[in-house]
């Protein structure tokens, strides 16, 4: 009995040590988001995470777009388990709204902007931290997640200088923004990671810089042409088709050129489908004139020949095309 | 597109006519300082889907500049463009509802900018609806020295 006693106790020792240990595996095993914020009555106690599926979309709201919600506590934090994702690496944005608003609400500027975006997938441990400030994303550092951080470096450059920008002569503004490309597109250059790298080059506003940079934007499609993602390719899509692949070139280049072989050889099928082989030069003339709906007299007169030749002609041309009238060779067209 | 009539005469009058407030002459309008003028206009849309394009006049050498566009749609689907005179895109957004949805939903989507010596010229803002059934407000404020 006693034996028995002190197995038990072993044995729960045992299991009493091990449990704990199990569950931190489990615990650092599963993939989450979770955070800090620091946010004042106005805001709702709730955040959202969304599933941003292309950059273009970044500023796209929609119920359909919401994967998850998570309640803040009242100290502020949140939590989202987030082993549902994929396992590559996408854009998610996270946005609050105030209380009386619909989940899915979007601001985007001023004092109650209310989301932010970051890099995920279902593996990521990531832990955010936003510092009290106005708008609550303002500032926002990561504990553990260097990606992030590094994005975040591309949302907080582009914030400052656009918060420069607003408040400064036209002058200025042009040398902050002018500035603001070019670090832009150094990260774009030298960023090892294709979502911060891509993230950069939208927030160049290529659509208007392209064209004075476009060997950087050709550079960045080129660097990572082997990203089989929407991602890229909604990107790719902006960029001049002489400037996406020599493989779209050639492939526009042989549709244009099967095309014209095509309507060559129909237009070839039809006008021998229809006859026109069997009549001579001189009919064949003939034939022009008589679609286009001239008399005998007009054919005559044009080609400087007696009106019982062209009759003669004319009789010929319906036997060898198979018509009654000159309303059937009109509309042979 | 049903723009309020009321809304919209006033804000293109005064869209027009910003050297009004400029001679210090007494306007009808919410005076935010002794130069600046708040425009406000108002766009219902019911299920529509015809794109409309509002231009904001800014004259050269306004002091400020500050924009809010407020949007709520509740069918449909909600694009915001806005243009400077250099036609370089300076902001923009979507709202949309879902398809299939079987219940009444509302997605709401705002912009806040604001510059200090705006470029002068037509500020554009495109409007561009699918089957859209909401609401959009745009407010402008305008300052000068």
């Amino acid at each position: 009995m006693k034996f028995t006693h002190l197995g038990y106790a072993i044995a729960m020792v045992f299991i009493g040590g091990l449990v704990p240990n199990v569950c931190k595996a489990q615990s650092e095993s599963s993939a989450y988001i979770s955070g800090h914020l620091s946010l004042n009555k106005s805001w709702d106690s709730t955040i959202y995470l969304s599933h941003i599926p292309t950059f273009d979309d970044m500023y796209v709201m929609s119920n359909d777009m919401i994967l998850a919600k998570a309640d803040i506590d009242s100290l502020g934090y949140f939590f989202f388990d987030v082993d549902f994702l994929p396992e590559e690496e996408n854009l998610y944005r996270l946005h609050i709204v105030k209380k009386d608003d619909t989940p899915a609400t979007l601001i985007i500027g001023g004092k109650d902007e209310n989301h932010h975006f970051l890099i995920a997938n279902r593996f990521s441990q990531i832990f955010l931290d936003g510092a009290p400030e106005k708008p609550p994303f303002k500032t926002i550092s990561y504990r553990n997640s260097s990606v992030n951080s590094e994005f975040q470096v591309i949302t907080e450059m582009v914030s400052r200088a656009d918060s420069v920008a607003s408040k400064s002569t036209a002058a200025k503004r042009r040398l902050v923004e002018d500035q603001l490309l070019t670090n832009l597109l150094n990260i774009a250059d030298t960023s090892s990671h294709f979502l911060v790298s891509l993230h950069a080059i939208y927030r160049s506003k290529f659509e208007s810089n392209y064209g004075s940079n476009s060997d950087k934007y050709d550079a960045f499609l080129e660097r990572w042409r082997k990203q089989d993602n929407p991602y890229y390719s909604s990107f790719a899509k902006h960029i001049p088709s002489s400037h996406t692949s020599h493989i779209g070139v050639w492939a526009s280049f042989l549709t244009v050129l099967f095309a014209a072989v095509g309507f060559l050889f129909f237009r070839r099928g039809s006008r021998e489908s229809k006859g026109l082989e069997k009549l001579s030069v001189q009919e064949r003339k003939v034939f022009q004139f008589l679609q286009e709906g001239a008399s005998n007299k007009e054919i005559s007169e044009h080609f400087n020949i007696e009106m019982s030749t062209v009759k003669t002609h004319v009789s010929s041309i319906y036997a060898k095309l198979k018509v009654r009238s000159r309303k059937d060779v009109v509309n042979m067209k | 597109m049903k723009i309020q009539a009321a809304f919209s005469l006033i804000a293109a009058l005064l869209l027009h006519v910003p050297l009004v407030a400029q001679n210090g002459k007494p306007t009808q309008f919410s005076m935010q300082q002794e130069a600046a003028m708040d425009l406000h206009r108002t766009i219902e849309l019911d299920n529509d889907s015809k794109p409309a394009e509002i231009t904001l006049s800014i004259k050269p050498g306004e002091r400020s500049f500050d924009l809010s566009i407020f949007t709520m749609v509740s069918e449909g689907k909600l694009a915001i463009e806005v243009y400077d005179p250099n036609k370089t895109k300076q902001g923009s957004f979507t709202v949309g509802t879902q398809l299939d949805a079987g219940k009444k939903e509302l997605v709401r989507g705002n912009l806040e900018k604001s510059w200090i010596e705006p470029i002068g010229g037509d500020w554009k803002v495109k409007i561009i609806p699918s089957y859209a059934t909401g609401r959009i407000e745009i407010h402008t404020l305008t300052a000068v020295y």
